[in-house]
C-alpha cells in the first residue's frame, strides 16, 4: 500500500460518492469521515444531498442526480476532503463529547459477569473497575437502530461469545463479544456475554437525536446499584 | 363529491402488506434502515394517478391474494406486478385511475408475473410518520402501524395529501413508456462497477457479468439472493471493515453467492461489494420471483446516470393519458333512468363493458350498459 492511495474518492452507485480514508479500524481514520460529514452538512451543494452514512473508515453520500453529475460532485467534494484531511489533527486532539451510561453489572441483570470474570482470571469487582474505567470511542451506527460499534474495551476482559446464542436478549444489555463491548438498543436475539444492563433507553424514534450514543463521540459506562437501576428503569 | 376522509380496512392481508412511502431519510448514521417502496416506479405512478405526491404512503403486497375495503367513494389505482383486480366482481384494469365506491371490496388476485403490487388511494394513508416516514420496517419494528405488517382487520385513515387543485379523473392511464418493468424477462440488469470490484480478479469478473444467476427463495425486502455461479474474491478476501451500504449494491459474501441490496438492508455491510445495479434497472430487479433467471451487463457511471435522469423524468413528469373516449349512455338504477357521460381511455363495445361511472356526487358500478352515442373527448 502506497501513502497516497487515500483518501480515495468513487462512485458508489449511479446516485452516491463514496470517499474512503483508509481500510483499517482506527481513531484518526474515522475523525476524518466525521469531519468530512460536517463540511458537506455545510457546503453549498448540501441542497443536493439526499444523505450521508459514516461508517469507520468511509462516507458515503447520496445526492440527486437530477441536479449533480458524478464529475460535479467528485470535485466539490475533492475540496472538501484536502481541507478535511489537514484539519484532522486538529479535530481528533479535541476533546469529544463523552456521554455517561449507566450500568447496573452482575446478576440477573448481567447472567455472564461471572463467566467473563472466569475467562479473564479476575474478579468480578476488577471486570467492572476495568469496563467501566475505559472511554469508548462510538466509531459508527448500524446493525440496529442505535446500535453503537465502540472501540477501546481493554484486552484483559475480552472473552468468545457464547456457544448458543440467547434467542431473547433484553433492551440495554451490555455485552462483551471477543474484544469488543456493545449494548443492545432493543429487545432482539443474541451470543454476546451479558455483563449488565442499563436503565436509559438507547434509541427511541421521539427524541432528537433518536440515538443516545452518537457517532464520532466518546461514552463511558458508570456502575449503578440494582436498585438504582429499578429506579430508574421505572421512570424511564 | 370524493370523500377523501374515510377510512380502509385491510378484509385480507395475504402473503405480506405492508404501509411503505418513500423511505427513511437522514436516520441511518443512527443505524437505522431506509425501506421504503420496493418498485419506486410502481408506487410513484400508483400516486400520480389518485393525484397524490409521489412521497404519499402506499400500500405493498407481496403476491397479492389481499382485499379491502372502503367506507367511501374513493379514487385508487393499483400498479406493479401483474394482478386481477376487481371491485365487487367487476374485473377492472391495472395502472388507471378507479374509482371503488362506499363499501365496496377490492380484491388483488395473486400476480401472474412479477411480486410486489402497489395500491394507492387518494390522499394518501394518514399513519403517524415515524423519523420523518411511515414507511413500515417491521425487523426493527420502526414505522407503518405499530411496526408490522398489517393483518385481517386492521383500519387505516385515508388523508388529505394532493398534488394538485384536481386529482386526475377515472380512466386517467399511464401511457406505454410507463408501463414497464415486470415484464421484461429478457433484458440484462445494467450495473456500475461497485466500491470493490478490484477485490475480485479478472476471472471472476467476468465470471458475474457472463453467468446467469437465478433469483433464490431466500428473497425478501432486505435482499435478493442469487444461486448461480460462485464468484471467489482475491485471497477468499470477502470480508471488509464495514462500509455503508446502499439499494441495489450486489455484495458476495465468503459463500460466493452474490445478494442484491434492497430497501430493508442495514445501513452498513461488511462483504464486498463486486457491482450496484442501476436506479433505472432496479424495479425490474425487485418485481423478479424466487426461479427468475437474471444476468448483467457493466456500463460506466456517466451513463448510468443518463438513464436514471430519463427514468426520473418518465415517472415523475411525464404527462399522463387522460381519458379519450367519451361515451353517452344512460342506465336504470332501482327504477330510476340515468342519463349520464361515460368515459373510457379506449374505445367499448356496444353495450358488453363497463366499468364505473362518475356522477359528481355519488359513484355507481353496473354490470353493462348500453352505448348509444360515441363523441370524441
Amino acid at each position: 500500500m502506497t501513502l497516497s492511495e487515500y483518501p480515495r474518492i468513487l462512485p458508489a452507485n449511479d446516485s452516491s460518492i463514496l470517499i474512503e480514508f483508509g481500510d483499517s479500524i482506527d481513531y484518526s481514520i474515522n475523525a476524518q469521515v466525521y469531519a468530512l460529514q460536517t463540511e458537506i452538512e455545510n457546503s453549498n451543494f448540501v441542497d443536493a444531498v439526499i444523505e450521508t452514512i459514516p461508517s469507520y473508515r468511509s462516507l458515503l453520500v447520496e445526492y440527486d442526480v437530477g441536479t449533480l453529475n458524478y464529475g460535479d460532485i467528485r470535485d466539490q467534494v475533492s475540496v472538501l476532503v484536502k481541507r478535511t484531511t489537514v484539519m484532522e489533527a486538529a479535530i481528533s486532539d479535541q476533546a469529544s463529547e463523552l456521554h455517561q451510561i449507566p450500568v447496573a453489572y452482575g446478576g440477573e441483570l448481567g447472567p455472564d459477569l461471572e463467566t467473563v470474570a472466569e475467562h479473564a482470571g479476575l474478579d468480578v469487582e476488577e471486570v467492572i473497575a476495568i469496563h467501566s474505567g475505559t472511554d469508548y470511542h462510538v466509531f459508527m451506527l448500524g446493525f440496529a437502530p442505535g446500535f453503537p460499534y465502540l472501540g477501546g474495551m481493554d484486552e484483559r476482559i475480552a472473552c468468545p461469545r457464547l456457544s448458543t446464542p440467547r434467542t431473547r436478549v433484553p433492551a440495554g444489555s451490555v455485552g462483551i463479544a471477543e474484544s469488543q463491548t456493545g449494548v443492545y438498543p432493543n429487545e432482539s436475539p443474541g451470543g454476546w456475554q451479558l455483563i449488565g444492563r442499563t436503565p436509559i433507553a438507547l434509541f427511541d424514534v421521539d427524541a432528537d437525536p433518536p440515538a443516545a450514543m452518537l457517532p464520532g463521540t466518546q461514552v463511558n459506562f458508570v456502575p449503578i446499584s440494582q436498585q438504582e437501576y429499578e429506579d430508574r428503569a421505572r421512570s424511564e | 363529491m370524493l370523500s377523501s376522509k374515510s377510512n380502509v380496512e385491510v378484509l385480507t392481508a395475504g402473503s405480506r402488506l405492508t404501509i411503505q412511502d418513500l423511505g427513511r431519510r437522514g436516520s441511518q448514521r443512527f443505524g437505522v434502515s431506509v425501506s421504503g417502496v420496493l418498485d419506486l416506479q410502481a408506487a410513484v405512478l400508483a400516486n400520480r394517478l389518485v393525484g397524490n405526491p409521489a412521497s404519499s404512503a402506499v400500500f405493498e403486497s407481496l403476491f397479492g391474494g389481499m382485499s379491502l375495503v372502503f367506507y367511501a367513494d374513493t379514487k385508487i389505482a393499483i400498479t406493479g406486478a401483474e394482478v386481477t383486480v376487481d371491485v365487487d366482481g367487476h374485473t377492472l384494469p391495472i395502472w388507471e385511475t378507479l374509482i371503488a365506491p362506499a363499501n365496496s371490496v377490492l380484491n388483488i388476485s395473486v400476480p401472474s408475473a412479477g411480486l410486489y403490487a402497489y395500491v394507492a388511494v387518494a390522499g394518501g394513508l394518514d399513519i403517524p410518520s415515524v423519523l420523518g416516514s411511515r414507511s413500515t420496517h417491521a425487523a426493527s419494528g420502526i414505522g407503518g402501524l405499530d411496526g408490522r405488517a398489517l393483518a385481517s382487520g386492521d383500519i387505516l385513515p385515508i388523508g388529505d395529501e394532493t398534488d394538485g387543485d384536481v386529482r386526475p379523473s377515472a380512466g386517467t392511464t399511464c401511457p406505454d413508456v410507463m408501463v414497464p418493468a415486470c415484464r421484461e424477462t429478457d433484458q440484462r440488469v445494467r450495473v456500475t462497477a461497485g466500491p470493490q470490484f478490484d477485490a475480485f480478479d479478472d476471472g471472476a469478473k467476468s465470471s458475474f457479468l457472463a453467468s446467469n444467476f437465478t433469483i433464490s427463495n431466500l428473497t425478501d425486502r432486505q435482499g435478493a439472493r442469487l444461486d448461480g455461479a460462485e464468484i471467489p474474491a482475491i485471497g477468499g478476501k470477502h470480508d471488509i471493515v464495514s462500509d455503508p451500504a446502499y439499494m441495489g449494491a450486489v455484495q458476495v459474501p465468503a459463500d460466493g453467492k452474490p445478494i442484491i441490496l434492497l430497501a430493508d438492508r442495514q445501513p452498513t455491510g461488511g462483504y464486498a461489494k463486486i457491482a450496484s445495479v442501476i436506479s433505472a434497472n432496479l424495479p425490474s430487479v425487485v418485481q423478479k420471483a424466487p426461479g427468475s433467471d437474471i444476468a448483467f451487463e457493466l456500463i460506466e457511471v456517466e451513463q448510468a446516470q443518463e438513464l436514471a435522469r430519463e427514468f426520473n423524468n418518465i415517472i415523475l413528469d411525464a404527462p399522463l393519458q387522460q381519458p379519450s373516449h367519451t361515451y353517452s349512455t344512460h342506465f336504470e338504477i332501482a327504477g330510476e333512468t340515468y342519463n349520464v357521460h361515460l368515459v373510457r381511455p379506449t374505445n367499448v363495445s356496444n353495450g358488453d363493458e363497463i366499468v364505473y361511472v362518475d356522477f359528481g356526487d355519488k359513484t355507481e358500478i353496473v354490470a353493462t350498459v348500453e352505448v348509444l352515442e360515441e363523441s370524441s373527448h
